[in-house]
C-alpha cells in the first residue's frame, strides 16, 4: 500500500475530492514531521508512538581508507508500535 | 507536551477544514496503515517512511527470574523505517532550548 491508496480511502470516507484529500493528508504529515523536528513526542493511541532520541557524537572510520571521521551528535527517530498494530496474525 | 491525535485534528481544523472531515482523515489514515500491516502488507508513504513487518525467527530465551530455558516462538513484528528526508530533517531538528 502506498500513499495514494490512503488518499483514495480518505476521499471515500470524507467525501472530499482526491485532490483535496491529498492536500489534507499532506498537511497532517507535514504537521507530524514538524512536531518531531521540534523534539515533541507524537502519540497516536493504539497505533504507536514516534519520538526523536538524541545520539551522542562518536568517531567513525571509513573502512576503505582507514581514515577516522568524527560524527556529530544527532537525533534519530524511533517508532514504538501500539497495541492495535501489535496484534498480528502469525 | 506529547502530541496526540486530537492535536493533529485540531491543527487541521484551524486551517479551515471541516471538523468531521479533519477527524475522519486522521482516523482513516491510521486505519489504512493498521489494516494493511495486519494483512501482512507494508505501507510506503513517500516523504515520511515505510511501515514494514519484520519476521523474527524462533529462538531460545531464558526466564530471568527462574533461569529456565524457554522457546520464544517465531513472530512478526511491525516496524517503521523513516525516509531519508525525514531522517535528514530530524537530524537537524531544533533542540528543546531553541523552541519558542
Amino acid at each position: 500500500m502506498v500513499r495514494s491508496d490512503i488518499v483514495k480511502k480518505v476521499a471515500e470516507s470524507t467525501g472530499l475530492s482526491k485532490g483535496d484529500a491529498d492536500k489534507v493528508v499532506s498537511i497532517i504529515l507535514e504537521n507530524m514531521i514538524s512536531y518531531l523536528e521540534k523534539g515533541e513526542k507524537l502519540e497516536l493511541r493504539g497505533f504507536g508512538t514516534f519520538y526523536a532520541r538524541q545520539r551522542g557524537a562518536r568517531v567513525a572510520r571509513n573502512l576503505k581508507t582507514n581514515e577516522t571521521l568524527p560524527l556529530p551528535p544527532r537525533k534519530v527517530i524511533y517508532f514504538k508500535a501500539g497495541k492495535d498494530l501489535k496484534v498480528l496474525s502469525k | 507536551m506529547t502530541v496526540t491525535k486530537f492535536k493533529l485534528v485540531k491543527n487541521v481544523i484551524d486551517l479551515g477544514v471541516n471538523g468531521k472531515v479533519a477527524k475522519r482523515t486522521v482516523q482513516t489514515f491510521i486505519d489504512c496503515i493498521v489494516d494493511s500491516i495486519k494483512r501482512g502488507e507494508k505501507v510506503q508513504i513517500s516523504g515520511f517512511g515505510t511501515f514494514i513487518i519484520r519476521e523474527k525467527k524462533e529462538r531460545m530465551g531464558r526466564n530471568p527470574k527462574t533461569g529456565a530455558k524457554v522457546l520464544i516462538p517465531a513472530k512478526r513484528v511491525p516496524a517503521f523505517r523513516p525516509s531519508e528526508m525525514l531522517k535528514e530533517r530530524i537530524k537537524k531538528g531544533v533542540s528543546a532550548n531553541e523552541r519558542k
